[in-house]
């Protein structure tokens, strides 16, 4: 495809060079930190479930480091050490119904609280992309399909949406500078034009702020201040491109499925991007959501339906059925099960990945913090969110036990406030937290 | 004003014995035991709002309408008296006076829409820019909304590179591109399109797959007429740069060819990477098409984008000698594509001039796959002598700049950005490049990106000549609005009053009745989506049909803004607007030509009778769950008709299931009878079912039926569930009741108790969703008081409809009177 003309492989080819590459010293499976003898910076993956989960297999009956985990979380029985299940969080305060858990499941927020307005507040992962980078992105989010609403995860600090994306091509496109010298060049240049046609452009924007009433003038403000977040990221951006395109395999990065609507195979080009994008640290931040709550429809399904028994149908559907206490036999429950079984492949894949890339010390797992996790167990409900929490020995988590509050005991903020503390960002509370969560703390 | 201030007085000295209580006493008594921290019904806790705030104005407002309705506290429990009553609405009221300024806020950014409008309009190319943003937040389903229109690093940085785009598309000294494709297939005879294609134009990067095209010296290229159906090959693959950063412009003259009499117009399907773009009917006489789309925002295949050209029939017909080859079987959803073509023999009649069927002929074509155009556009005389000069670069950049501002500059306004021109010619950037990038600048300044406040001190002309183009033209201010905001006479009620019925008259204003109609009737749910033919239902309507069905609906509500109906006819006429696929539709014979015109129901004794509830799109768009959906339709009706939206549905939502327990072998009236045994669903389920039996007459394709099941089974297919009718039909019973109670027993009954009885409550919906489209902003309590000082003045002569657009964008609504004293006369 003419995307990847520029790669680093095919300039060398444009030159007569027909030999391999030499082994790059990033493909040998380091951080760039590690690389550079520099000291790895925190890193955060957030996933949500969409819709319920199969309660029976995702809770252990036990709790404590010796309890033993439910047949969900059998993929990741070889990282038992490294990852947690946390019984009994939710948004105490936001506590929504329906079908918009996606839209708060970050932020805490009561989107339900005005009606017929959307009002939301900032999702927790970018306070840590406040404080993270600078990288070349600050963050991103990606999804099974690209949009905002409840196709996105991520909210900015005024609580509107960051468009997800679920194109893999875009995704790697958009994620490092560019490979060859005279396009490096031509980037830089943008860059300064940018810089200069937003700094004239803003001249005007303060002059018009001067002459508003209060809720005109806050919304110039935040004109403003997006168009003074844009001129950081191309400072930032600037001062990257200047070190150029970081170097490994960019051959074996596979940008096109196979087939044409496997849940699977998009879970795992997704994850695979995220080890690179942490490896290379193009982003320290990212969001995904991994389904639809009412859909899409993967090839998997009919597999799955035919294996359970289940009837051929749709994700909202079985949903409504498999879920609640319909016990562990009945057909649909056991689909979403698979389903589930299926996040936590995807998932131990990239813990894996993550395992095996070295940092500056321990691997880069040790400083990534994993996050999945979802906002119902039966259909529609908001309480007791199934959550999950992986890596980050580095950052000081405790790992390998099953913790439970009782209900409204703590919120899902007081996990997220617990995780941005542990990131090192100097954050006091998020949302409704009471205080850290220091179960889960070394 | 002074004698409502003094009405407020005397109540509140009447009702001295309460008055001592505060509003939020008085709401602790009544409204907290459903809305306190634990029971939030309806989502909505009261027992913690605070004074009146930015923050909190949306739920004041709602407790406001709400008790002056008297639709909360509910029916069964204890309410305010009369006295207490007036107090909270007095109080509230009062509030809202007081801090009105401080809570709701006037200005807003462009929405994607006139974004897109605007950048056409001054730019000159018609490229739809806003398709490289993303979606933007909705208020109640408008995208006007203010608060769904904050902007984010994000938006900013898309909107970066979208305004980029736009300025790459202009050029002043530079000349146009070479990269062109023109063909006069008329100049032209061949009988392989691919091989004329390879040859010609192969080496440009060009290469068709359509092979067996036929072209003739003085006719052009014959396009093989399909019937429906979804799968086309492409007319052309255009070559697109690497950087794939381009406009493609594409013309097309095209003309239909009809060999004997009877047959209908073709339909031009034209799709240009990856997107549709146009359903055209093509006339006899020809028709030159102009399409121009950014490669960024297209389907890019192999260094390609394509151009897909389809001549489709889209309505059943038969001519003298060939019948009608009808093979649709019982049970199918009628005037699918099994009844569109005539019957006829392949083999003796090959030559299309023989055969009963209407042809588009491809006259000639030109594609400009690197398109730019000079700047200013011609049409406007804009008589400058562009050359490499400050004096030139200055000329143009103040055009622009009040272009894109919509309204006068000051020279200090305009130095900021020829300040910009000069640094960057000083680094060596060409005329073009630096005044392209000075002009993208001025499109990230707020004046382009913002709307002016109507309470703006500066030029309030000027931005009540925005607000009125870009509500009722969805673009910036025509000539005519803006010489009349110079001359400062925007303010009289009589230019204003001209200048809205201009506007409501015009065809532009399709722009404004399509969106602002789509989005409060929620019409882009797809019709004919019923699952028993998901294979061949939804394709079995063609495209031009399904936009028609839609069409309708605008069509008919501007007829009646325009020609000042009253609102009552929004409901009940003997009327609709149709053009010929739709009138086949719904079997009203003597319309032929794809334009919408009035077209009298009680001619064609047509049972729907006129009214938007009888439209097929509508009707058709809510029976995905099958023809007897009553409950979706009445929620519908609820919702968007009668402006009284049902709550959320509760947290665990046991599902209707015909084949479960006591609801086995009942018809489906029965099983919502059961169901209205659930407290928990019948508190709202109450309204919404007899309500939706109105519709029954209805079926899936939206046109009316004599005949439904006695019996429905439910079937699931790919997560969607549907009831399906089987076994014996019987006679429609579309008995029902409405939200107060009034019996109803036939369609017909239905409309005429609407009309008659809820008239208040539509109108003021109505006026509620363009107060809200209008102005960004869902109508606070002031704004509810104004509507209904309007409406009381409108209410004996039942509602014109134009009369009541005007008094709106009149009222202090969108207007701040203090800021318009006409200078003139």
């Amino acid at each position: 495809m003419t995307s990847m003309n520029f790669n680093r492989r095919s300039v060398l080819r444009g030159f007569g060079a027909t030999l391999a590459l030499p082994a790059l010293e990033i493909m040998t499976g380091q951080t760039q930190a590690a690389t550079k003898g520099g000291k790895d910076p925190g890193r955060l993956a957030c996933f949500y479930i969409p819709g319920a989960i199969n309660q029976y297999n995702w809770y252990p009956k036990d709790t404590g480091f010796d309890y033993s985990p439910g047949a969900t979380h059998e993929p990741l029985k070889h990282h038992r050490d490294k990852f947690s299940i946390l019984s009994g969080l939710s948004h105490i305060e936001g506590r929504i119904t329906g079908h918009k858990h996606p839209l708060n499941f970050l932020t805490g927020h009561n989107i339900a609280e005005t009606p017929g307005l959307l009002t939301n507040s900032v999702s927790f992962d970018q306070v840590a992309a406040k404080y993270l980078g600078p990288t070349y992105l600050p963050s991103f989010a990606l999804s099974w399909t690209s949009g905002v609403g409840a196709a996105t995860l991520s909210r900015n600090s005024l609580g509107v949406d960051i468009p997800a994306s679920s194109d893999y091509r875009k995704v790697f496109e958009n994620l490092f500078p560019p490979a060859d010298a005279s396009q490096l060049k031509n980037a830089r240049e943008r860059i300064a034009l940018n810089r200069s046609i937003l700094d004239t452009a803003t001249g005007d924007v303060k002059a018009l702020k001067r002459k508003l009433g209060v809720v005109d003038r806050d919304r110039i403000e935040q004109y403003l201040e997006s168009i003074r977040d844009v001129e950081k990221r191309l400072d930032d951006r600037d001062a990257i491109l200047k070190t150029g395109r970081p170097e490994f395999d960019e051959e074996s990065v596979r940008l096109a499925p196979q087939g044409k609507n496997s849940m699977k195979e998009h879970l795992e080009l997704m994850m695979d991007l995220i080890a690179l994008a942490f490896q290379t640290d193009m982003t320290r931040v990212v969001t995904h959501c991994l389904g639809g709550e009412a859909g899409p429809n993967y090839s998997e399904y009919p597999e799955w339906a035919k294996e359970t028994g289940a009837p051929t149908r749709g994700t909202h559907d079985y949903h409504h059925k498999g879920s609640g206490n319909r016990g562990p036999d009945n057909p649909d429950t056991r689909l979403i099960g698979k389903r589930d079984y299926l996040f936590m492949t995807c998932l131990a894949r990239l813990m894996d990945k993550l395992e095996s890339i070295k940092a500056s010390d321990g691997s880069l797992l040790d400083h990534t913090t994993l996050m999945m996790g979802g906002s119902q167990i039966s259909s529609h409900s908001g309480s007791n969110f199934p959550m999950m929490l992986a890596g980050g020995k580095k950052l000081g988590f405790k790992h390998g036990q099953h913790v439970k509050w009782k209900r409204d005991e703590r919120s899902a903020s007081d996990l997220y406030m617990t995780i941005l503390q542990q990131l090192g960002c100097p954050v006091e509370k998020f949302k409704e937290s009471k205080g850290d969560l220091s179960e889960i703390l070394a | 004003m002074m004698l409502r201030h003094l009405m407020f007085l005397i109540s509140c000295l009447l009702l001295a014995n309460v008055s001592g209580e505060s509003v939020k006493e008085l709401l602790s008594v009544y409204c907290f035991d459903c809305h306190n921290e634990k029971e939030r019904k309806g989502q909505i806790r009261l027992d913690d709002l605070d004074e009146l705030s930015t923050g909190n104005s949306h739920l004041w407002t709602k407790v406001f309408e709400q008790v002056k309705l008297g639709k909360m506290p509910p029916e069964n429990e204890e309410t305010f008296s009369e006295a207490e009553k007036r107090v909270v609405l007095g109080r509230i009221g009062k509030a809202f006076e007081e801090k009105v300024g401080a809570v709701v806020g006037r200005t807003r950014r462009l929405n994607r829409r006139e974004f897109s409008a605007a950048l056409q309009d001054f730019t000159g190319v018609p490229v739809d820019f806003g398709a490289g943003l993303p979606d933007d937040g909705k208020v109640e389903g408008f995208d006007t909304g203010a608060e769904g229109l904050k902007d984010t690093a994000e938006t900013v940085a898309q909107m970066l590179e979208v305004t980029r785009r736009a300025v790459d598309g202009i050029r002043f000294l530079e000349p146009g591109s070479e990269k062109k494709l023109e063909v006069d297939f008329r100049e032209h005879n061949f009988t392989d399109f691919r091989k004329f294609i390879d040859q010609q134009y192969g080496e440009q990067g060009f290469f068709t797959k359509s092979k067996r095209l036929i072209c003739r010296e003085g006719e052009g290229i014959f396009l093989k007429t399909e019937w429906s159906g979804d799968r086309g090959s492409s007319f052309l693959a255009i070559p697109v740069p690497a950087d794939k950063s381009a406009t493609i412009k594409v013309t097309l003259r095209v003309k239909a060819m009809r060999p004997m009499p009877g047959l209908p117009n073709p339909i031009l399907w034209v799709k240009i990477g990856g997107k549709y773009l146009d359903y055209q009917s093509v006339s006899d006489d020809g028709v030159i098409l102009e399409y121009a789309v950014r490669v960024e925002d297209c389907l890019v295949e192999d260094g390609v984008v394509k151009l897909m050209l389809r001549s489709v029939v889209e309505m059943p017909y038969a001519a003298e000698g060939f019948e009608n080859d009808d093979r649709s079987k019982p049970g199918d959803v009628p005037g699918g594509i099994g009844v569109y073509r005539p019957r006829y023999d392949r083999k003796k009649l090959r030559l299309p001039e023989e055969q009963p069927i209407p042809s588009t002929i491809v006259e000639s074509v030109v594609i400009d796959y690197d398109h730019s155009v000079q700047w200013p556009p011609e049409s406007w005389d804009a008589a400058i002598e562009i050359s490499d000069s400050v004096s030139s670069a200055k000329a143009l950049l103040e055009l622009w700049t009040k272009r894109a501002w919509r309204r006068p500059v000051e020279e200090s306004e305009l130095l900021v950005f020829l300040e910009l021109y000069q640094k960057l010619r000083a680094e060596e950037m060409s005329f073009d490049n630096a005044m392209r990038a000075t002009f993208q600048s001025v499109l990230m300044s707020s004046g382009f990106r913002y709307h002016a406040s109507p309470a703006a001190e500066e030029s309030p002309q000027f931005a009540l000549a925005s607000r009125l183009a870009f509500m009722l033209t969805g673009g910036p201010p025509d000539e005519e609005l803006l010489k009349r905001a110079s001359e400062g006479r925007l303010g009289v009620e009589k230019v204003l009053d001209e200048q809205i019925e201009r506007l409501l008259t015009a065809p532009s204003s399709r722009d404004f009745f399509r969106p602002f109609v789509t989005q409060w009737l929620v019409m882009d749910q797809p019709v004919t989506l019923v699952m028993s033919h998901l294979q061949k239902q939804d394709f079995r309507f063609g495209r031009h049909l399904k936009s028609s069905m839609k069409e309708e609906t605008t069509e008919y509500l501007r007829a009646l803004f325009s020609g000042n109906r009253p609102a009552k006819e929004m409901i009940a006429s003997d009327w609709t607007m149709a053009n010929d696929v739709l009138a086949r539709h719904y079997g009203i014979k003597g319309v032929t030509g794809a334009e919408f015109r009035k077209v009298s129901t009680k001619n064609a004794g047509d049972p729907r009778g006129g009214g938007i509830l009888g439209h097929a799109g509508i009707q058709s768009m809510l029976t995905w769950m099958g023809d007897n959906w009553v409950i979706y339709r009445g929620a519908w009706a609820l919702h968007h008709i009668l402006d009284d939206p049902p709550p959320a549905p509760p947290l665990e939502v046991p599902e209707l299931n015909p084949l479960e327990g006591e609801n086995r072998g009942k018809s489906f009236r029965e099983v919502l009878q059961i169901h209205l045994a659930d407290s928990r669903c019948a508190s709202c389920h109450e309204h919404m079912d007899p309500l939706g039996f109105a519709f029954q007459n209805f079926d899936l394709s939206g046109r009316w039926r004599d005949l439904e099941f006695h019996q429905y089974s439910r079937k699931e297919l790919d997560g969607k569930i549907e009831w399906r009718g089987k076994g014996e039909t019987r006679p429609v019973d579309a008995k029902g009741r409405l939200p107060r109670g009034e019996e109803f027993s036939s369609y017909s009954e239905f409309k005429e108790l609407l009309a008659r009885h809820y008239q208040d409550d539509i109108v003021r919906g109505l006026l509620k969703r363009l107060t809200l489209y209008g102005t960004g902003r869902t109508p606070n309590v002031l704004d509810l008081k104004v509507i209904d000082e309007i409406m009381a003045r409108h209410r004996k002569s039942g509602f014109r409809l134009q009369s009541l657009a005007k008094d709106l964008l009149k009222s202090s609504i969108f207007l701040d009177h203090r800021n318009l004293t006409p200078q003139g006369k």
